[in-house]
């Protein structure tokens, strides 16, 4: 297996042997990323095909200034806001709801237990739990978010905190119930 | 205000990581073989080809029709050529600035 940086490099000059296998090498985490983005199996498969179609398009003008893993997510969570602006499918509760049920299933089906924090997270809208996950989950800082996703700081700011007491309080809820 | 960062981190970190992560356990997904990712990207590239030389040609033929249409203007009455010249270049040049500006707004350092 070849060093990522050295397959980067011959990515963005048009090797398409070395695109696809830094492809391949993030393709779980990708999906992963989109899964719990969106909540949705359907979701997260289409969109990781589109962000891989995006990222062919888009090798030669990949700087590597970031990570590649990092411009993927840009890529994708761009894609997955675009997307939700464009239908709202976010305002259809009730097949959001049924998303997350469906979602529920799936993970109590492969033996993990579907814990109130996965619930809570699950109810947050996407913008909410994209800056959620990319603060707190992969680590990112405010500013590096508010520039993969082309929103102000001052937003993301206020996403996360929005976020976080949203997920405090159903949290506390369950634990109170 | 690093303070109250740290404590949300820590919050997270004991209340929802774990989980998280057993979620992305059971949600590991079959990665295709290498060469179905070779086709995906060959196939992709050829596509994106193809649109471009069409896009290409489109080009040239308007650019030929505008052309066209220019001279038989300039032959036929000078200062119609001059306004339309003049409404496009202003038209041109407001809308480069905006694509622009709006370009510059939308930058991020892969």
């Amino acid at each position: 297996m070849e060093d990522e940086a050295k397959l980067i490099k011959k990515a963005v000059r048009g090797d398409m042997r070395a695109l696809s296998e830094l492809l391949r090498e993030h393709y779980s985490f990708l999906y992963q990323y989109l899964l719990k983005a969106t909540m949705n199996k359907n979701r997260a498969e289409d969109v990781t095909q589109e962000t891989m179609l995006k990222a062919i398009e888009k090798i030669a003008t990949f700087q590597g200034k970031a990570k590649f893993s990092t411009w993927l997510i840009t890529i994708a969570s761009r894609i997955v806001i675009d997307r939700m602006r464009r239908n709202e499918l976010e305002r259809h509760w009730l097949q959001e709801e049924g998303s997350l049920r469906s979602i529920q299933y799936e993970t109590i089906r492969e033996g993990v237990d579907w814990s109130d924090a996965l619930q809570a997270l699950g109810r947050l809208s996407s913008s909410i739990r994209i800056p959620v996950l990319l603060k707190y989950y992969y680590g990112y800082g405010q500013d590096e978010i508010s520039a993969m996703l082309d929103i102000p700081a001052g937003t993301v700011k206020s996403r996360l905190h929005n976020g976080l007491k949203q997920l405090r309080k159903e949290l506390t809820e369950h634990e109170e119930a | 205000m690093k303070k109250h960062d740290e404590e949300d981190q820590l919050w997270f970190n004991n209340l929802m990581k774990e989980d998280l992560t057993r979620f992305d356990a059971a949600h590991a997904p079959e990665v295709p073989e290498q060469h179905r990712f070779e086709e995906l990207v060959y196939a992709h590239v050829q596509d994106t080809k193809r649109k471009l030389w069409r896009e290409l040609l489109l080009f040239w033929l308007l650019a030929c029709f505008i052309f066209g249409v220019m001279l038989w203007i300039i032959d036929r009455n000078w200062i119609w050529f001059a306004i339309i010249q003049a409404v496009t270049t202003a038209g041109g040049i407001g809308y480069a600035s905006y694509a622009l500006a709006r370009g510059r707004h939308r930058e991020w350092k892969s």
